[in-house]
């Protein structure tokens, strides 16, 4: 007996090859047999059938999109950012990807001069937050990375990213009460997190060890 | 913040602080927190879009006499009515019994005076 998914799968491979095969000059055939092989995760397949389609239509945005995340999938930045620039919009998913592909380029501060089209254009948007979070980590910059993380923070309560981006900055400045704090919420938010836990333990000692540090004069007086 | 799906990240791992410690601080280090680089944003945006059948290049188009079908004004033309007239045809008289005979004409070829 075929399992009712598999069946199902196949009825859709089996429908979007047989549309192909009979309109092989239908850009919006190429397009949805690309969209289901990216949903089922082949990205090679689907850049294909990406590229297939906006030979057909060279105006198909949705298509230069697709291929250029699945490019960005398969480790081929050079080329998704290729893709990218192709396309006209300064604030759309085009230009985000293009910050993406400079991102993973190293090419940060052309990346970052996207990014801040972009969240001008869409303050709120948590991805480009977490992306500007992670490019301030690798560029060692602790001010915009506590910026972004209590921005994130402000609109997404619950985002781990956020609460590491500003444990990473208390830590990092020797905030040990602050620190304690986050990497507190981090491992109540992300139990799995072990580098939570492992700074929740660090912050807490050096807690510790201050006050412990201080009590010696303090018990000298109270014996007084 | 959602999940997002581990397969589609790619992984920034931010060097270990760099803290001033003094010869004798024996203290454990904190550990870097592991930052991604998302696009998420990229994967969810296509659907799927209604297919519209095409005609395939290599056939060719067939010029056929056809009526032409002009537009016009919306409104009905009255048309002129035309006027008939009964005409009554009367049948051959048929012969009757006794003139049924039938004789056969051969047509032959005569030479034309000139």
């Amino acid at each position: 007996m075929i399992d009712p998914t598999k069946a199902e799968w196949m009825d859709a491979a089996v429908g979007h090859f047989t549309t192909v095969v009979a309109n092989p000059e239908n850009a919006s055939a190429h397009l949805n047999l690309a969209i289901w092989l990216q949903r089922e995760e082949q990205w090679d397949q689907a850049a294909q059938a990406y590229a297939r389609s906006l030979c057909i239509d060279p105006m198909l945005e949705a298509a230069r999109i697709g291929l250029g995340a699945c490019l960005l999938k398969l480790d081929r930045i050079e080329d998704a950012l290729e893709v990218f620039q192709q396309c006209d919009d300064s604030t759309g998913p085009a230009s985000f990807g293009k910050a993406v592909a400079l991102q993973l380029l190293g090419r940060f501060d052309e990346a970052a001069g996207v990014y801040d089209v972009l969240l001008g254009s869409e303050p709120n948007s948590p991805e480009t937050l977490a992306n500007l979070i992670a490019m301030s980590a690798e560029r060692r910059d602790l001010e915009h990375m506590r910026e972004y993380s209590q921005k994130l923070l402000s609109i997404a309560p619950q985002s781990a990213v956020a609460l590491q981006g500003l444990a990473t900055v208390a830590l990092e400045r020797r905030d040990n009460h602050q620190a304690a704090k986050y990497c507190d919420r981090i491992v109540e938010v992300a139990p799995d997190c072990l580098e939570g836990w492992h700074n929740l333990r660090i912050a807490l000692d050096r807690i510790l060890s201050a006050f412990t540090a201080s009590k010696p004069a303090a018990s000298t007086t109270g014996v007084r | 913040m959602a999940m997002v799906n581990p397969k589609s990240r790619t992984v920034v791992t931010i060097p270990r602080p760099k803290v001033l410690h003094s010869a004798n601080d024996s203290s454990e280090q904190p550990k870097p927190y592991q930052f991604s680089v998302t696009w998420e944003t990229l994967l969810a945006i296509p659907q799927p879009v209604e297919i519209i059948e095409t005609i395939p290049t290599t056939s060719a188009l067939v010029v056929v006499d056809s009526p032409v079908v002009v537009a016009g004004p919306l409104e009905i033309v009255p048309r002129e009515t035309p006027v008939y007239a009964l005409q009554v045809v009367e049948p051959p008289p048929r012969p009757r019994k006794d003139e049924a005979a039938w004789e056969m004409v051969v047509p032959k070829m005569v030479r034309r005076q000139s």
